[in-house]
């Protein structure tokens, strides 16, 4: 009786939770995507963001309008950032460290490009200028990643820019990313791996 | 001669010397041998006396029984007859434990063949010894899916699910181990419960309302795990399980001993553990990538038993590591569109069948420790004290990037538990009429800290009471109860800064009960009462047709809101919404009425049921309309609908039937079941979700004849057709109902006992061991189908085919019942 009541102590004592861990293991969480627009003629670039800022929580997050001058070329770059803690952390580092496995994808009424096919509501042309031998050792087919891409707008107009980050890693040994995604997503087929960010955003060309 | 005729007529003209005075008395209590519960209205017959009857506790009492070795038969019409010797030389007394009849014959279809006596009201449906075997192997959830009125409602991680009793899920039924409620994080719709089914000796499902003796929550019903119960005589005794699964290619493994020694009276151990591994499940045509499961259990149990007292101390643990499948994947609203409609999971091609669990996985481990007294006060009653302490720590783990290593989700839940019920002895009203009590009076105390990087449900502190009486009025063929109950409530929910901002933010906080923290959080404190009735009566018309009953239940009872219906604040996984809480939700009031009919004889069992609950103020999760301020949300994922819980009245009304047809003296037996849930929002009209779909089974067994070394042999077959749900919301869901399907299972089994039994009293029993085997099919057909109760509907079908094979070994090694010196001549 008495070993046993020691035995039960002990091992009442020495329960742990599954797996011990420290606290800072949990994952970030993209509150916000940026995007700076760098005209080809080498004026002030324009920023819009989607911020989050309670993360997925109750508060919806908002969108930054974003105005940009028909008839440009613009270098669009992608930022992921979590602003919930102190200092802020810049996600798009641990994109690039996985870029085999991320892909951001362009589409939305008012693009044209791989994952969108053209339609008489296009105002803007959507390339990608980015490859994933940019960013570390690549193995396989060097695909873009879409972090750093070219829109070039038409004539003045308005409608919807959608960015979708996607992160596709590895399933069973076999990449999960691989080339024509996009224009899978274009034909309207259902593409691997989970959608990480998808924001809208109300794109308004005006001639200037 | 003379000397002859002298010593003959001394000794016959001698006196009867003391010792055959036949004023024995021979006294005892019949127990039924799987439940250890007390046989009322059992049979007891010493020599050819006339039969004398156990009364409400089961206890007989046999007076002026002469000295000597007498012929003991124990019978009730659902209990195997027991047959001994008694060997009678002074007061006698002697406990009999007796082995139920009608649901040992039963495989699949499990029809209550109701006990003559009505000590006991609750409309219990109870598997245990062969029946429960027929389980092992299988979890909690689908051991019990058998039962008539019990759906599963399945979670896509390594085959988990939970179970759903008359369209009521976990937030409404309770899990009770070892007559403890059953603590984890219930309101996850993906949380499977945290009980090892291998521990069980028998598991009893109670259909309906039984808020009165369990709590206010057990709405739906209540599934009571109970372990075998302890051994009363030296020796020991074991159970041993092998069972492999095809498809998944599991195995498992279980052991449980149990020991007493005659030096050591009252005082008996047990030990047990089991392990269990299994790779990713198959579909008939891709793999459920990353479904495998790994868990492991491990109890223990001391308990010292006497008449008058008893006290056991046990503990347990149990853990388990279970994959979530990858098809289950977190999307924007549109991708799940799509994904949904392509009707295969992207990139099925790529899933294997491997054991390595990767991310997403959940991680739980369940500790249960009880202390538990019994003390008999005299001929007032039973009382006992129960306290039991419960940790439930749950990690889930996501996919995440850059070398990120632990849980994305901590849920840590300690439970304390404390309960005193007070069982009164039968009190003679009349010369047939009896009156039975149960008293009793319960808390719980809560103390749960969630951690992670999202919010989802605060922290919180939680004290819970009740208090409760049952009275009981059994005559002889008619039984009427009626129980009160009162529970309170005291909930402190402490939010963090960002959860405390997002909810004033959005005007979803009670101002009056919240306030905020000097650290920017907030504090609410909730408290809520409510008061439960019921009223049961059980009537058995016809005097010569004891085994037909008619039973009728009506109760009323109040569940207080869970914290995720209070204060619930993130996304769901998997499914692409946001999920809102409302602290201004109230007790949900439930009036259920059930009506009940069986019958059993030699020919047929029957037994059908038919209910209706109205539930006011139904806290029901349900899409805030899309065109009101906050029925949509962007998040960083795209525009999400608002899903949130509000309340608003339901009707749920449906039906069970059984039937068995057995007739005597024929190897064949046919059996049939259906099952039907129905439930309506009454305000909108509309149909709830999740609601299972109408079932239908039939069956067919075969009996081998017995056999000295094959008993029990049986093989059969059953066909079930499980309907598509006609009834449902498009709003409140993502996809319409899944067709209907057919399934066909087919079992066999034998038992081969390793001993010739011994029948002679007061000699040391052989060790009595026996072999099971079993074989089950399910789904043999292959046929490709989804569930509507299973959340893997909206990404990939169920597993296909499988073959569960099972070796039970149990073992019994009786102590010799007193040393006999070996006579030299």
């Amino acid at each position: 009786m008495k070993i046993h009541a020691l035995i039960l102590t002990s091992t009442i004592a020495a329960c742990t939770e599954p797996g011990a861990d420290a606290p800072s293991d949990e994952t970030e969480i993209i509150t916000t995507v940026k995007l700076t627009f760098a005209p080809e003629d080498g004026s002030a670039p324009i920023s819009a963001s989607f911020r989050d800022p309670d993360g997925d929580g109750g508060m919806s997050g908002t969108t930054d309008p974003l105005a940009l001058a028909a008839g440009m070329t613009y270098a669009m770059q992608v930022e992921f950032l979590d602003e919930l803690g102190t200092p802020t952390e810049n996600i798009t580092r641990e994109i690039e460290e996985e870029a085999e496995a991320h892909q951001v994808f362009v589409l939305g009424g008012a693009v044209a490009g791989p994952a969108a096919t053209d339609s008489a509501a296009a105002i803007a042309d959507h390339m990608y200028t980015d490859l994933e031998s940019d960013y570390g050792a690549n193995t396989g087919d060097d695909l873009p990643v879409g972090l750093i891409n070219t829109i070039t707008t038409r004539a003045a107009g308005t409608g919807e820019l959608v960015i979708v980050l996607r992160h596709m890693p590895e399933l069973n040994g076999q990449p999960q990313k691989v080339a024509g995604l996009a224009e899978q997503l274009a034909a309207g087929d259902a593409l691997p791996g989970e959608v990480d960010a998808n924001v809208t955003f109300d794109l308004d060309l005006t001639v200037q | 001669m003379a000397a002859c005729i002298l010593a003959l007529s001394a000794v016959l003209a001698a006196p009867t010397p003391p010792s055959e005075r036949c004023d024995l008395v021979v006294r005892g209590r019949v127990v039924d041998a799987s439940t250890g519960e007390q046989v009322p209205a059992a049979s007891v017959q010493l020599g050819v006396r006339p039969a004398t009857v156990t009364d409400d506790a089961g206890g007989f009492r046999i007076d002026d029984v002469c000295p000597g070795t007498h012929a003991l038969a124990v019978e009730r019409a659902d209990y195997q007859r027991h047959d001994r010797s008694l060997r009678v030389v002074t007061d006698t007394q002697a406990d009999i434990v007796i082995e139920p009849h009608a649901i040992e014959q039963i495989d699949d279809l499990v029809v209550e063949a109701p006990a003559p006596s009505t000590s006991e009201l609750d409309a219990g449906t109870t598997l245990d010894g062969d029946a429960l075997d027929r389980t092992r192997g299988r979890n909690l959830a689908d051991s019990i899916a058998k039962i008539p009125g019990v759906a599963v409602l399945r979670t896509g991680a390594g085959g988990m699910g939970k179970p759903i009793i008359r369209g009521q899920d976990e937030r409404r039924n309770l899990i009770l181990f070892d007559r403890v409620r059953h603590a984890g994080q219930k309101w996850g719709l993906d949380h499977a419960p945290e009980i090892d089914p291998f521990a069980a000796g028998s598991i009893t499902v109670i259909k309906g309302t039984s808020a009165i003796r369990w709590g206010p929550d057990a709405i739906g019903g209540v599934v009571l795990v109970d372990p075998v119960p302890l051994r009363t005589t030296p020796g020991i005794s074991g159970r041993a399980h092998i069972v492999g699964v095809s498809n998944g290619k599991r195995g498992a493994v279980a052991l449980a001993i149990d020991g007493a020694h005659r030096r050591a009276p009252g005082l008996v151990w047990r030990i047990e553990g089991n392990v269990t591994r299994g790779a990713a499940t198959i579909t008939p045509r891709y793999a459920l990538d990353n479904t495998g499961t790994f868990q492991w259990n491990a109890g223990t149990t001391v308990g010292y038993l006497r008449d008058a007292f008893d006290l056991t101390l046990s503990y347990r643990r149990n853990t388990m590591t279970n994959g979530l499948c990858t098809c289950l994947r977190n999307d924007s609203p549109e991708e799940f569109a799509l994904s949904t409609m392509q009707g295969r999971p992207v990139n099925a091609d790529l899933y294997s069948r491997e054991y390595r669990i990767e991310r997403p996985q959940q991680r739980t481990a369940h500790d249960l420790a009880i202390a538990r007294s019994r003390v008999t006060l005299g001929d007032a009653g039973d009382l006992t004290a129960t306290y039991s302490l419960q940790n439930n720590a749950r990690r889930e783990y996501a996919i995440v990037r850059g070398g990120v290593d632990g849980p994305q989700y901590r849920f840590d839940l300690r439970t304390h538990g404390a309960d005193l019920v007070f069982e009164r002895a039968a009190l003679p009203l009349g010369p047939r009429l009896d009156m039975v009590g149960t008293y009793g009076a319960s808390i719980q105390h809560q103390d749960n800290r969630f951690d992670a990087n999202v919010t989802l449900v605060p922290d919180y502190r939680q004290t819970q009471g009740g208090v409760f009486a049952i009275e009981r009025l059994v005559w002889k063929r008619f039984a009427l109860e009626a129980g009160v109950r009162y529970d309170g409530m005291l909930r402190d929910a402490s939010l963090t800064e960002r959860d405390y901002e997002a909810q004033t933010g959005t005007g979803r906080l009670h101002a009056a009960r919240c306030n905020e923290t000097d650290a920017g959080g907030g504090l609410c404190r909730f408290d809520f009462h409510s008061g439960s009735a019921s009223l049961g009566a059980v009537l058995r018309p016809i005097p010569r047709a004891e085994t037909f009953a008619i039973r009728l239940d009506l109760a009323s009872a109040g569940r207080f809101p869970m914290i995720d219906e209070q204060f619930l604040n993130g996304t769901a996984p998997s499914l692409p919404i946001l999920g809102v809480g409302d602290t201004r939700l109230g007790v949900e009031r439930t009036w259920s009425s059930a009506l009940g009919v069986s019958f059993a004889n030699e020919w047929i069992a029957t037994d059908g049921a038919a209910y209706a609950s109205v539930i006011d103020d139904y806290i029901y999760f349900a899409p805030q309309p899309s065109d009101a301020p906050g029925g949509l949300n962007d998040t960083v994922r795209g525009t999400y609908p608002v899903f949130g819980f509000r309340p608003t009245g339901a009707v749920f009304y449906g039906g069970e039937y059984g039937l068995r047809i057995a007739p005597p003296n024929w190897p064949v037996e046919f059996d049939g079941q259906l099952a039907m849930v129905r439930a309506r929002d009454v305000r909108t009209g509309g149909y709830l979700v999740f609601i299972p779909t109408d079932r239908y089974q039939v069956g067919i067994t075969y009996r081998w004849p017995e056999l000295p070394r094959m008993k029990d042999g049986f093989v059969g077959a059953t066909v079930s057709y499980v309907d598509r749900q006609r009834r449902y919301d498009l709003d409140a869901d993502f996809l319409a109902p899944p067709p209907g399907y057919v399934q066909l299972g087919a079992q066999a089994g034998v038992a081969v006992p390793l001993d010739r039994q011994t029948a002679q009293p007061n000699q040391t029993a052989r060790p009595q061991r026996s072999l099971r085997f079993a074989l089950v099919g399910n789904n043999l057909t292959n046929t490709r189908y989804r569930d509507y109760t299973s959340l893997l509907r909206y990404f990939a079908d169920e597993p296909g085919w499988e073959l569960l094979v099972r070796i039970s070994f149990d073992f019994e090694a009786t102590g010799p019942r007193g040393r006999t010196k070996r006579s030299t001549t």
